[in-house]
């Protein structure tokens, strides 16, 4: 039998991610797949010159897989965090050019870009 | 390795390392050292939006935060990123990462020599300025002063008549506490 590869075992057949997880081990590392599940499939999809949407997704394993992004998003969160959710910590002495420290300048534009650090 | 140093670097972020180089540059004996991993932590990350005031007691800072600050951030980060970009919303979130960046009462650097000391803590703001930084430790620490920019507003000891209760001017209360 000569040396197989990714391109002679989809002459066999379709793409099959478990067979490709039992060749490599791919998927059963320390995280069980969740940061190779979306690569691997898009590869056989690519070697197999499929469409992504229907590249075949290997399994999740128990006891933890990840959340979507979607599923994870706060959609009741406080409202502080919504009005200073862009701005970095919000010290507003820190966004004060180093020539304006100390100056009537520092205090207008403090006066200006308020507590929040919001331009 | 030698057993005798000219400078010990405290902190392999990407301010320590800067000082280090500059000063390594100049001939003299550098010591770096970390708790951790060189040039990881806060330098290897970048951050934004939601975050945390983190309370420091007297025996240390926290091991965890006093309030849950990683579920709330990185669930206000993922609403966000989910506001922004729908058709991101699918995507799996398959690790994350909380750090600690020091703040002074004014969000400003400190930058000062005091005797054989010299402090350089960013505020949160070291990154992008880490090459100057380092250049002016290099400055002080060899000659002290800095040669290429004032820097005299960054001295500790614009600090010196700081109110106890400077946290809550400033408004530095963790969440659920103010």
């Amino acid at each position: 039998m000569g040396e197989r590869s990714l391109c002679t075992l989809l002459e066999d057949g379709p793409p099959d991610v478990e067979q490709v997880k039992r060749l490599t081990r791919a998927g059963m590392g320390l995280c069980q797949g969740r940061r190779c599940r979306e690569q691997v499939s898009l590869l056989l999809a690519m070697a197999a010159n499929l469409p992504p949407k229907s590249a075949p997704r290997g399994n999740w394993r128990v006891p933890v897989r990840p959340v979507p992004l979607g599923v994870m998003a706060d959609w009741q969160e406080n409202a502080a965090m919504t009005a200073g959710w862009d701005v970095w910590f919000g010290i507003a002495t820190q966004w004060i050019p180093y020539r304006d420290i100390g100056t009537e300048e520092e205090a207008r534009k403090l006066a200006t870009i308020g507590g929040s650090g919001h331009l | 390795m030698s057993a005798h140093y000219d400078v010990i670097v405290i902190g392999a972020g990407v301010t320590g390392l800067s000082s280090a180089w500059w000063l390594a540059r100049d001939g003299l004996r550098v010591l770096v050292l970390d708790k951790g991993v060189v040039g990881a932590e806060a330098s290897s990350r970048n951050g934004g939006g939601p975050h945390e005031w983190i309370d420091t007691r007297p025996e240390g800072v926290c091991a965890l935060p006093t309030t849950p600050p990683t579920t709330l951030m990185s669930r206000g980060l993922a609403r966000r990123v989910a506001e922004l970009f729908p058709k991101a919303a699918h995507l799996h979130v398959i690790r994350s990462w909380a750090g600690i960046v020091e703040n002074t009462p004014d969000g400003r650097p400190v930058i000062d020599r005091i005797d054989n000391l010299t402090i350089a803590t960013m505020s949160g703001i070291g990154f992008g300025l880490s090459p100057a930084t380092g250049h002016a430790v290099r400055d002080l620490v060899v000659d002290g002063q800095c040669s290429f920019t004032d820097i005299a507003k960054l001295s500790l000891a614009r600090f010196a008549g700081l109110a106890p209760d400077w946290r809550e001017a400033c408004g530095r209360l963790p969440l659920g506490t103010a």
